[in-house]
Order: structure tokens, then C-alpha cells, then sequence
């Protein structure tokens, strides 16, 4: 310490540390430290041009799958999906069925996307998408729906014709945002509908190690969001590799997720008023566009945003 | 999933192991300081793997090279989350230590308000060097700049630090428990 003496005194050093955010940390290693020591010893060793000491942001789509009821068509923009660890804990909790949240909490995990898309509506991204949900927070929301499953929530918010949904962490962050566009008014027994899935990747020119690509395959979560028909009153998603999800449902707006990818053989199954129950395959084409939007160096480059037409 | 099966991969798991046991503390320390509590988490993993990976490059002098992987780490983390950048570099909400006088903590909380007040950048080198504990010349190479540089701006860091403050921090005397 005694070279910063040169610049700054001694009681200047303390009293800054006396408001050092991070001075009651713990310096000895504690389990959750364990924990991530023999996670990174169990981990590939890669050649050193994977990852690099000054990583730039890169972007690989992984898969947005567009998924069509009797008549729907909708349009999503998906924020990638920032890959972490914590998400692998996540998923260990993740439940089938999830739970409607009111109250603070709801508010709470509101404050938090609509903190994250007005983060996305400046000018460094101007997608008409995204400043229309902005502006419709701002104006006032017509609704939203919150729902726990696991240790995330998941919100969506209508601001009219557009609207956005966020899956969000336990301590309130957000970790990924799909905006959207209208979505047409299905028939009273289908829905219109979008599922989603992005990633982000780290990689440094170009490369991308294969190791880096499966575990973000693995961890990276699936949005799904739909507008219900009149006489739908529930909505189960199955497939090979999900077991059967309940989504949540307030308002005639379903929203559910799930973690790693969805399959072309994904169906829903619609619960009608009648008492009877719809199949509805996922119809849209399913798309690994992994390098689709590859060696994009800012996700502001991605003018599209990943905008995905849906067909029947 | 790699196996541990000879004598070279052993020995450097065992090097890791002791870089990691010496320096994650500071690595998760660097990261709060700048993250939110979750995302420091995941700052020092993304930064260790950085190490384990690139194990053959860390220098002995290790403490400057692990900070500026968590830099840029942290870097492309706020890039990807710009709602991170609130937290960059705030001071710290935590209750004041028991005993403190209404004065030290007046004097706290306007320590906090004048440092909230100053650009991100006037907050890094500052952090580096009373936070990070890092000499002026490490802490330039952690920004990737000349060590005549960051004293200059260090300086004027010091400077607007003061000027936000009203006076001099050292013409006071601080609280019990705030000292190093």
C-alpha cells in the first residue's frame, strides 16, 4: 500500500474503506467457493485462444421456434439469455406447474423487467418493438401476470399491442426479456403463441468452443407465452424431452418456461370449457440458427432482433 | 468432464487449487464491489475458468492478471446487462459499525453521497487503489493504461472527491472500525 501513500494519505485510504461495499465479504473459502473451484477443475481445459483475457460479446441464437395454433401469428424479438451458473441450480428446481405471484412480490419482479426494457428502448436499439413497450409502461400498463416455478419468476407485461416477458432470478434480476408484438386474436379453442430461446456467448474471434456451445444448449431456458381463446382453460406443453408443463394462466394470457430446448415434436394440449381437450403440434418450423447471427459483435448490430414470423 | 488421471493434469490441478484458494477472495471482493451479489458470483467463476484455462499464461505476480480478467470480465457482463451498471462501484448501504458517533456517521454519509456523485470513471481508479488495494502501477495495467496516466487521474479523482465533499477527507478523524 505504501506506493498509493504517494497520491493518497493514510486517512484518506480508511475512510474510503470504511464505505468499501465489499468489506465485510469473507476471505476464507466458504462451500459455495468449494462448490465453484471443482466445477471449474471438472470443466474442459480449452486451447488458450477460447477464451480470451479480454473476451468481446458475441451472440449465437440458439433456436426460436415458432409455434402455431389454429391461427397464429405473432411477432418476438428475444434478448439473449446471459449464460450463468446460476441457472444450473435453477433448473434443479424448476417445477412443471407453476404459481401465480400477487402482491409485492409481483411488483417487485414487475419493477425488475420493466427496469430491463427500458434498458433495451434507447437509441443504441431502436426497434420499434421495444420503444413501443417502453412507451406503453410509461403510458400504463393494461396488464400483467406473474408466475413462480422454481426459484424463477416469470413476467409478462401488455401494454396494448405490444408487450414483453421476463424470466427473472430469486434476488430480482433479470436474465432474459422477449418483447413482442400483437398477437392475433386466436379461435376460441386455440391460442396464438411464441416460444423462445437465446443465449449469449462469450468468445473471442470467432471462436467458440464446443464445450462453451453444449453447456449453453443445456442451461439455456425456454419462454413461452400465449394468448388464449375464449373457451381455453388450460394449457399443458409436452414433448420427448419436457415433461408435461402446466402453464399459468391469468387473464387469458399463458406464460410458462422451461429449461434447454424445445423439439419439433412439441405439442400443447388445450383444456376447453366443454371439458374436452385439443392437441395443437407445434407447426412452425424449428430453427437452430446458431450462426445464423454469429460474428455479430454487439447484439445492438442485431437490427432484426431475431424478429420470428410465425405460421400456421 | 475432464479426468484427473496423470501426473501433469494433477499437478495442475494443484496449482489451480492454490491460485484459486489465494485469490478468490479478492476476485469476488473486485466483483461486488462493481456487481450486484449474484452476478459477483458469477464473475469469479467466468474469471477462473479464464485461469484454469489459460493457466500457462498467469504470471507469477498473479493478483494484477486475475483483476483484469475479472475487468473485463465484469466488462462484458455490464455490455450484456446494462441494468449491472447501477450497481457499478456504489458505496457501500451497510449498517455503520455499533459505537459510531452521529458525526462519523454524518461524515459516512457524506462520504458516500460525494463518491456516488462521481463519474464512473473517477470511482475506478480510486476503487482500484483504496478498494482493490492495488499500487497505481498495477492498477494501470488493470485499465490497460500507462502508470503516469492513472496517477494523473487519480489525482483529479482525489481532487473531485474533495470538491464534492467540501474538504479534505483527512481533516477529520475517522469512526472505530473504519481503519484498514
Amino acid at each position: 500500500m505504501s506506493n498509493n501513500l504517494e497520491i493518497l494519505t493514510s486517512d484518506e485510504l480508511d475512510a474510503l474503506a470504511s464505505i468499501d461495499p465489499a468489506s465485510g465479504m469473507p476471505h476464507q473459502l466458504d462451500d459455495r467457493a468449494r462448490a465453484t473451484l471443482a466445477e471449474i477443475l471438472d470443466a474442459e481445459p480449452a486451447h488458450a485462444d477460447v477464451v480470451p483475457l479480454a473476451p468481446r460479446t458475441r451472440r449465437r441464437t440458439l433456436q426460436r421456434a415458432a409455434l402455431a395454433g389454429a391461427a397464429a401469428v405473432a411477432l418476438a424479438i428475444a434478448v439473449p439469455f446471459v449464460l450463468k451458473d446460476e441457472n444450473t441450480t435453477a433448473h434443479a428446481a424448476w417445477s412443471p406447474v407453476g404459481t401465480v405471484v400477487t402482491g409485492l412480490a409481483a411488483a417487485q419482479q414487475l419493477a425488475s423487467c420493466e427496469a430491463l426494457v427500458h434498458s433495451w428502448a434507447t437509441p443504441d436499439h431502436p426497434r420499434p418493438v421495444t420503444a413501443a413497450v417502453a412507451r406503453g409502461i410509461e403510458a400504463g400498463r393494461t396488464s400483467t401476470v406473474t408466475e413462480t416455478r422454481g426459484t424463477r419468476h416469470l413476467t409478462s407485461i401488455v401494454t396494448g399491442d405490444t408487450g414483453a416477458t421476463c424470466l427473472t432470478s430469486p434476488d430480482g434480476s433479470a436474465t432474459t426479456v422477449d418483447f413482442h408484438g400483437r398477437y392475433p386474436a386466436p379461435a376460441a379453442d386455440s391460442v396464438s403463441a411464441t416460444v423462445s430461446r437465446t443465449i449469449l456467448i462469450r468468445d473471442r474471434d470467432g471462436q467458440v468452443s464446443d464445450e462453451a456451445l453444449r453447456r449453453a444448449r443445456q442451461v439455456a431456458p425456454t419462454l413461452f407465452r400465449a394468448v388464449l381463446g375464449t373457451d381455453v382453460q388450460g394449457v399443458e406443453i409436452s414433448g420427448p424431452s419436457l415433461e408435461p408443463t402446466r402453464a399459468t394462466i391469468v387473464g387469458g394470457i399463458a406464460i410458462a418456461w422451461w429449461p434447454g430446448a424445445t423439439t419439433s415434436a412439441t405439442t400443447l394440449t388445450l383444456d376447453l370449457a366443454d371439458g374436452s381437450r385439443r392437441e395443437l403440434p407445434i407447426t412452425g418450423a424449428l430453427v437452430d440458427d446458431a450462426d445464423a447471427f454469429y460474428g455479430h459483435e454487439d447484439r445492438s448490430d442485431r437490427s432484426d432482433g431475431g424478429l420470428v414470423t410465425i405460421r400456421e | 468432464m475432464t479426468t484427473i488421471e496423470n501426473g501433469k493434469d494433477a499437478a495442475r490441478a494443484a496449482r489451480f487449487t492454490r491460485l484459486y484458494e489465494q485469490h478468490h477472495g479478492d476476485v469476488l471482493r473486485f466483483a461486488r464491489r462493481r456487481v450486484e451479489a449474484e452476478a459477483a458470483h458469477d464473475v469469479m467463476h467466468d474469471t477462473f475458468l479464464v485461469a484454469w484455462r489459460r493457466l500457462d499464461d498467469v504470471p507469477e505476480h498473479t493478483r494484477p492478471w486475475i483483476l483484469t480478467v475479472a475487468h473485463h470480465t465484469i466488462g462484458n457482463r455490464l455490455r450484456a446487462e446494462r441494468r449491472l451498471a447501477q450497481a457499478y462501484l456504489t458505496a457501500a448501504t451497510a449498517p455503520r459499525p455499533p459505537g459510531e458517533t452521529p458525526e462519523d456517521h454524518a461524515f459516512a454519509v457524506d462520504l458516500s453521497r460525494a463518491w456516488d456523485q462521481l463519474a464512473r470513471s473517477d470511482r475506478e481508479v480510486l476503487a482500484l487503489v483504496a478498494w482493490d488495494g492495488l499500487t497505481p502501477t498495477e492498477a494501470a495495467s488493470v485499465l490497460g493504461t500507462s502508470p503516469g496516466t492513472f496517477r494523473v487521474r487519480l489525482l483529479r479523482a482525489r481532487a473531485r472527491l474533495r470538491d464534492r465533499l467540501g474538504h479534505d477527507i483527512s481533516s477529520r478523524s475517522l469512526p472505530e472500525g473504519a481503519a484498514r
